[in-house]
């Protein structure tokens, strides 16, 4: 633990070991029983190597959640079909969503079940990444589905969701990442911002289902959406989508800022939003840039969002998770290490010259 | 799906539905959060009115509180605790309960468990232990009475503790106080000087003290528990004093016995009244005063109140016998005086012829034999009476015996011409007895038939003998004597009184003086009559002893004290007083010489040698302190016992007396019977 003054974390996701997805590309099913012997090696080794870079908190670099971090917890559902809606990226491709065709909406697993295979390797803290409910909002068709309203969908949406992270806390997670990688993509969709409120609504009916101590455990991801170096919504102003974010009944927020082309300014958003109880773990690594960030680079983001966040609600983290998608493949093992590496000594550099170390 | 402009629409339908739905559900959830916070605000409002309301109440209660939560810091005080603790709630918030609720044990000082330790651990209900002080602040200390509860949520989650408690410094002091004058109640009433006890209505005894229990014997098991009546030797007193108290009547000093564990009786005075609530027989409060000593000294004291007065009756009746024997004395000894004068006179007349000369004198020599007579009588009875008188038993013939006591009495019997038959055994009768006094005993049985029976009456004289004993009876047909006087017969004094008025006279101690010869004998005699002029019938039996297994002149019977002669001298110039005190000497079987002065007397040391000597004081020629010293520078020196007898009688004489030689000093009237007993037991040589 290099970073004591300074909180640092992981977003999740670690790019696969290729003979994973090789194996898992011939499978043709990531959930197929065979691959369990491969999903524990590289669960085990990812643990390992983050453990090395010495990070004070880890994740099982999201080995076993197939297909992506969005509908890993619906995917094989038999009430849906594969062609719901459309995510484009700026890289030009796009993912596609799958389509609720049916009640009741529940979900096929649950985060915890990772938890089981990680915490048998893990020396340190494991945190846990889900899905946000705003997310798989999207599921529901828009014709609507007959004998099964909206709002019963909403409902046990919520519902599934508040399981979800109460059992990740239950089986021993330090803390719980909701990813909500569709806010700035909401604004995109609709610039009255109605949907985004609609979405910080919905996650915020949500929340209000946890107690304090339990919300104390939890945090937001917010990014541009990362897949194979591309984002969904990296066009759209931090302006737009902050204010709205910081208004989630959340303690954490993991706010991608590495890839920003004025981070002063979203650093200025994010003074002008934050509330006491908040801490905002800052992004000071990109992981779609292939360059591995020194130390010194790191130490100089953290200090630079020090000038706008007070260092006691200030940590750091990774703009996005390196491999959202099972099948990216962009960046390499070493590579997201490396990085992750960069980042925690560059904060625990940070920390040291705040004087917090 | 369709084309990519037809999917952005349908994706943006579907999320604006989404989010219209999403709004309404927010809207709900807002309206349910407001009316939840409405409700929280009533809650709160009526939580806030029940914290005033249980605020207020929580001060205005006596006893002290403080609350505290899981990690037993304190929450609240209200304001007796800060009173008590010395703390203000503001300070005290916040702080470890032991440093604001600081406990020691009360006798030993030293620091307890605070029970709201357990109270959060254990999450039960918990009271402070016994003797326990809250030392304040300022460091002062107060005993105090607590106990503290667990807090618990709606959940039951335990969430602090409550521990209320109050100063009992006043209360243990009062305690205290209280135990102090209840062991001084119960140590008086164990340890009273009397015994105490309490009896229910139903009679049975619900308490007694020490006192009690020790007087009786019994422990508190056997006595406490029974019925009072068993311990009551008199079932009449304890039912009525039962039936008293139970009337509500007070009792004092009513006289009872107790039996005690050892069967033996107390005697005892009870004082009790009843203890009455609300008109119920409650319990007696009973006093048991011991008093058998009183009573056995009032018993003893009676006993010998009456025996006195039967000594007394009995003196009365030996000074009334006494006194009518004196007068008989005087009587009986006057009457020969006078034929002896009228003969002396007639004797020296000048006309007097040789025949009435001849009369004269055979008259004085009857009428003095007749004295004589009576005073050897009295000189036997006082002999007999005084132990001194020796029989001189010899082999005796019970004939001789006989015919001694016939001759005796043969004139009176002839005088009065009664029939005489006499019984003797055919063959000789031989026994050890002293014959004269034997015959002495039966003439006087004889005499007193021919003299208590009316002339020409009958006398028999019975006597017969067996191997053991000799019996020897005289009857007549006289006058008889009542039954109430026979056991009256042989008293000394004891005269019937029919008998006192016969012309024959008598002193009346002929009988007392046959009895007492008898009774030397070692024998009996009794009398039998069957009533006034009916005749007496005299028995005499004597022990017949071998002649061969007794020594002549050996006594029968040894006097009971020892025969004690002197040679006694008597210097006195009064003569009368000299001549007296001789006689009486001589009584008593001394010699005696008296001479009149100092001169004669100290003569008579030489010549007569006596071994005591009764001097007078005042002498002529020499006085008695000068005849004493004379005496005693003589060559006898001290050998003499040397007696004043002077009628100076002042400590003053009795010391010059003394100084001047002699050993004992008499103030006149002499004691006689002292004298007699320095004569008899004084260390002579």
């Amino acid at each position: 633990m290099l970073a004591a003054g300074i909180p640092t974390e992981p977003i999740g996701s670690i790019p696969r070991p290729i003979s994973l997805v090789d194996a898992v590309t011939a499978r043709g099913d990531g959930t197929d029983p065979n691959l369990e012997p491969l999903y524990e090696a590289a669960v085990a080794d990812t643990i390992a190597q983050f453990e090395a870079t010495g990070s004070p908190v880890i994740t099982d670099g999201e080995q076993r959640k197939y297909h992506n971090f969005w509908t890993y917890c619906v995917h094989g559902l038999s009430n849906t079909s594969p062609d719901g809606f459309k995510i484009p990226f700026a890289a030009g491709h796009t993912r596609r969503m799958p389509r609720l065709t049916g009640k009741p909406f529940r979900y096929q697993r649950y985060a915890d079940a990772y938890l089981d295979l990680a915490l048998r390797y893990a020396h340190v803290p494991l945190k846990q990444a889900v899905i946000s409910p705003s997310a798989l909002s999207l599921l529901y068709p828009a014709a609507g589905i007959p004998g099964y309203s909206r709002e019963e969908f909403l409902e046990d949406l919520i519902t599934e969701h508040v399981t979800e992270v109460r059992r990740c806390l239950d089986k021993g997670a330090c803390n719980v990442q909701i990813d909500f990688t569709e806010g700035r993509l909401a604004m995109k969709v609709d610039r009255t911002g109605t949907l985004l409120g609609s979405f910080i609504d919905l996650n915020n009916l949500a929340l209000a289902r946890f107690t304090s101590a339990e919300r104390a455990k939890l945090g937001v991801h917010t990014c541009p959406g990362g897949d194979r170096d591309s984002t969904h919504s990296a066009d759209v102003d931090y302006g737009e989508l902050l204010p709205s974010l910081f208004s989630l009944n959340v303690t954490n927020f993991y706010v991608a800022l590495a890839g920003e082309p004025d981070r002063e300014r979203v650093l200025r958003i994010i003074r002008d939003q934050l509330r006491p109880q908040h801490r905002v773990f800052v992004g000071v690594i990109a992981p779609i840039n292939p360059r591995v960030e020194t130390p010194e680079e790191v130490r100089e983001r953290v200090l630079e969002a020090a000038r706008f966040i007070p260092v006691e609600q200030l940590g750091t983290t990774d703009d996005c998770g390196f491999a959202p998608f099972s099948d990216d493949t962009s960046t390499s093992r070493e590579t997201a290490f490396a990085k992750i590496r960069a980042r925690v000594v560059g904060t625990a550099l940070a920390a040291a010259e705040l004087g917090v170390a | 799906m369709g084309t990519d402009e037809q999917e952005e629409q349908e994706l943006r339908s579907a999320v604006l539905k989404n989010a219209e739905t999403i709004l309404v559900a927010r809207r709900r959830a807002e309206q349910a959060l407001l009316e939840a916070h409405e409700a929280l605000g009533r809650k709160t409002e009526e939580l806030q009115q029940q914290r005033e309301w249980f605020q207020v109440t929580l001060s205005s209660i006596g006893d002290a509180v403080i609350t505290t939560d899981i990690q037993a810091r304190v929450t609240y005080l209200n304001p007796v605790a800060e009173v008590l603790t010395g703390w203000s709630t503001a300070e005290a918030i916040g702080q470890p309960l032991e440093a604001v609720f600081n406990i020691v044990n009360e006798d030993t000082g030293l620091s307890v468990e605070n029970p709201v330790r357990r109270v959060l651990k254990e999450g039960i209900v918990v009271g402070l232990a016994n003797h326990t002080a809250l030392v304040r602040r300022d460091g002062t200390v107060a005993a105090i009475e607590d106990s503290a509860a667990p807090i618990r949520d709606l959940q039951g989650t335990l969430v602090g503790s409550v521990m209320v408690f109050r100063d009992v410094t006043e209360r243990r002091q009062a305690d205290r106080a209280l135990q102090r004058s209840e062991e001084l109640l119960t140590d008086f009433f164990e340890n009273a000087a009397v015994g105490l006890h309490w009896v229910g209505p139903d009679g049975i005894i619900l308490r007694a003290n020490k006192t009690e229990l020790h007087l009786l014997g019994y422990s508190k098991e056997e006595y406490v528990g029974r019925h009072i009546a068993e311990f009551h030797a008199d079932k009449p007193v304890i039912e009525d004093i039962l039936q008293k108290l139970g009337c509500g009547e007070c009792l004092l000093g009513y006289e009872a016995r107790l039996r005690c564990k050892d069967g033996s009786i107390k005697y005892v005075l009870i004082s009790s009244n009843v203890l009455w609530e609300e008109g119920k027989f409650i319990h007696t409060r009973c006093f048991t005063r011991d008093i058998t000593d009183r009573k056995l000294a009032e018993m003893a004291l009676r006993e010998e109140i009456a025996k006195r007065e039967r000594a007394e009756a009995a003196l009365r009746e030996t000074d009334r016998r006494k006194d009518e024997f004196l007068a008989t004395l005087a009587h009986e000894l006057r009457n020969p005086l006078a034929p002896i004068r009228q003969a002396a006179l007639i004797s020296e007349a000048p006309n007097a012829t040789e025949a009435q000369k001849r009369w004269s004198h055979s008259v004085i020599n009857r009428q003095v034999q007749h004295m004589s007579l009576l005073l050897d009588d009295l000189l036997d009875i006082s002999r007999i009476t005084r132990g001194v008188l020796e029989l001189r038993v010899a082999a005796t013939d019970l004939a001789d015996v006989i015919d001694a006591a016939v001759e005796t009495a043969r004139p009176l019997i002839d005088a009065k011409r009664h029939d005489l038959r006499v019984h003797r055994p055919v063959d000789p009768v031989k026994f050890m007895a002293d014959p004269l006094r034997l015959a002495q005993v039966l003439s006087n049985l004889l005499t007193n038939a021919a003299k208590y029976t009316d002339a020409g009456g009958e006398i028999l004289l019975w006597a017969d003998a067996t191997e053991d004993f000799v019996e020897i009876r005289v009857k007549d047909n006289g006058i008889g004597i009542p039954a109430s006087s026979l056991h009256n017969v042989f008293a000394m004094f004891a005269q019937v009184k029919s008998a006192q008025d016969r012309s024959e006279g008598g002193l009346g101690i002929g009988l007392a003086l046959s009895k007492g010869l008898v009774d030397l004998h070692g024998g009996t005699i009794e009398v039998t009559s069957k009533g006034p002029g009916q005749g007496s019938e005299f028995t005499v039996r004597l022990p017949r002893r071998s002649v061969a297994g007794t020594s002549s002149g050996t006594p029968l019977v040894q006097s009971t004290h020892r025969l004690v002669s002197r040679r006694v001298l008597i210097a006195d110039d009064n003569l009368d007083g000299a001549e007296t005190l001789g006689m009486l000497l001589r009584m008593e079987g001394h010699e005696v010489l008296i001479v009149h002065d100092g001169r004669e007397a100290t003569d008579a040391f030489a010549t007569f040698q006596p071994e005591v000597a009764l001097l007078d004081i005042g002498m002529p020629a020499l006085n008695g302190y000068e005849v004493a010293r004379l005496v005693r520078e003589g060559p006898r020196g001290r050998a003499v016992t040397l007696i004043a007898i002077t009628g100076w009688g002042k400590e003053s004489d009795k010391a010059r007396a003394l100084a001047a030689g002699f050993d004992h000093h008499f103030t006149k009237p002499v004691d006689a019977e002292a004298l007699m007993t320095v004569l008899r037991v004084g260390d002579f040589k």
